[in-house]
């Protein structure tokens, strides 16, 4: 059966799932494989109607929702309809990690994945480290893959930049490779003004910005993969997307949240920020979040687990709650046994519509099921 | 006989980085050699970090944390130390100490 990986926001769709799983990397494998969630109530394990209908009881004061970023789309928008009806806080993790970067990607020109892989040769990877967030991106997409105007192999017809504070796997990579760079940073915007600097023929602080120019004029396709370094290190964001204006490259926003993009898209327009107050009618930004997350009283978790991902000074904010999380995998939140656990299906196996972290939409078919899919348990919780 | 490098502390450059190691139950982290060097520590030594809460976790001394003097995992380690303002890379007060530590059993 071939499915579409959810483990990262590469979406890969060569799946083959059975007994043995082909194609997938170790991040998927962990994934598809990984110990399957229980739905419970009150630590007690019990079946689904049992424990939806302990989370309507649960849901009408103070509601923050918070997850979402292994969703589909169609589940995202019921989640924010959820929202909107019980005038709920809604948030992902895009206000931490990556966010940032979505949003002002569209004052960039973009590039898609495969275009990338016909055509791409410069590919700067600056505060990310697909090497383990996104395993299968340099073989599948940027650096290895021969395949249209790129035939004679990544030695030849590809050239690797990475930007990283330390070196990392792919920065390893780089560092081999006669057609690779790695360029150690302190401070991202060091970088961008160097880039801006050799753009006007003088020396910045990293002469390794001009040599990138250079090879950069070999093709009409190079790009930029901005990381979760890159969004929490970049202060200056005017002079980035003038030196992305200016280099003329491509810019992907390469966050390893498997459909952050979809969720951070679908908040931007419909209501102008990734995390939204519907109680108060106004936008969060992290401090404000901090401060819904002492206030409210119920949390509704779908698909993440805040004990792993989100800072301590926020994630102990849930002590005390009633909690409901919905996870398709055992996770660390649910030892903390919440008021309720629910056990979705996978991403993997559920039909609906990511979207892969270059803007591409990725159809997911689904399989016939015992466990509903999240979009099937916010319509439960709707009513419709 | 006595360890006074038991009593140093040194400030470490954190970062925090995607799924090196596969946090498991037992917190690791990766170390430079000259960070393991001036703290007098070896592969599978353990280091105390200090932010506000203290972690202590089991090291392994490697090149890919060159650049920086620790790399942790991303998960419910790093989460204990990291703020929502820095959540990929800060400092940190790093000492010797004796035992890494677990994640402990919630129930």
């Amino acid at each position: 059966m071939k499915i579409v990986c959810t483990g990262c926001s590469c979406l890969c769709d060569d799946i083959v799932y059975g007994d043995t799983i082909y194609h997938a990397c170790r991040k998927g494998c962990k994934i598809l494989r990984g110990e399957r969630n229980e739905t419970a109530v009150n630590g007690k394990k019990t079946d689904i109607e049992i424990a939806l209908n302990a989370t309507r009881e649960l849901i009408d004061r103070k509601l923050l929702i918070f997850g979402l970023d292994n969703t589909t789309c169609e589940a995202q928008k019921l989640a924010l309809k959820l929202a909107k009806e019980f005038n709920a806080v809604i948030a992902d993790h895009s206000l931490l990690s990556g966010g940032k970067l979505i949003e002002i990607s569209d004052r960039m020109k973009e590039i898609s994945l495969e275009k990338f892989r016909d055509e791409g040769y410069v590919s700067v990877f600056w505060g990310v480290n697909p090497h383990n967030s996104i395993p299968r991106l340099l073989s599948r997409f940027t650096y290895y893959p021969r395949c249209g105007k790129r035939q004679r192999g990544y030695e030849e017809d590809r050239f690797l930049a990475v930007v990283d504070v330390r070196k990392s796997e792919t920065a390893k990579i780089a560092e081999k490779s006669k057609s690779g760079l790695f360029i150690r940073i302190e401070r991202d915007d060091d970088l961008v003004n160097s880039f801006l600097k050799a753009l006007d023929g003088k020396a910045g602080k990293h002469p390794e910005a001009a040599r990138i120019l250079k090879e950069a004029e070999k093709a009409e396709v190079n790009a930029v993969f901005g990381g979760s370094g890159l969004s929490s290190g970049l202060k200056d964001v005017d002079g980035f997307v003038d030196m992305m204006e200016r280099t003329g490259f491509y810019f992907v926003p390469a966050t390893s949240k498997t459909n952050m993009r979809g969720f951070v898209e679908m908040m931007l327009k419909e209501v102008g920020s990734c995390c939204y107050d519907f109680g108060n009618d106004k936008s969060l930004d992290v401090r404000e979040l901090i401060k819904a997350f002492m206030e409210c009283e119920t949390v509704l978790i779908f698909g993440a687990d805040p004990l792993r991902t989100l800072p301590y000074e926020l994630s102990s904010k849930l002590a005390g709650k009633r909690i409901i999380a919905v996870n398709s995998l055992k996770s660390l939140t649910n030892t903390l046994n919440p008021e309720v656990s629910i056990a979705s299906e996978l991403s993997s196996f559920s039909s609906g519509t990511m979207v892969r972290f270059d803007g591409v939409k990725v159809e997911l078919k689904g399989i016939e099921s015992s466990k509903p899919s999240d979009k099937e348990i916010l319509k439960e919780l709707l009513s419709i | 006989m006595f360890e006074f490098t038991k009593l140093m502390k040194f400030e470490a450059k954190v970062v925090v980085a995607d799924d090196v190691l596969n946090e498991g139950r037992t917190a690791k982290a990766l170390i430079s050699r000259e960070f393991a060097e001036k703290l007098g520590i070896r592969d599978r030594g353990n280091i105390k970090l200090t932010r506000g809460n203290s972690v202590c976790f089991e090291v392994c001394v490697s090149e890919f944390a060159e650049g920086v003097d620790v790399v942790l995992p991303s998960g419910y380690f790093a989460c204990k130390l990291c703020d929502v303002e820095n959540p990929k890379i800060f400092t940190a007060e790093a000492e010797k100490c004796n035992e890494a530590d677990s994640i402990p059993d919630f129930n």
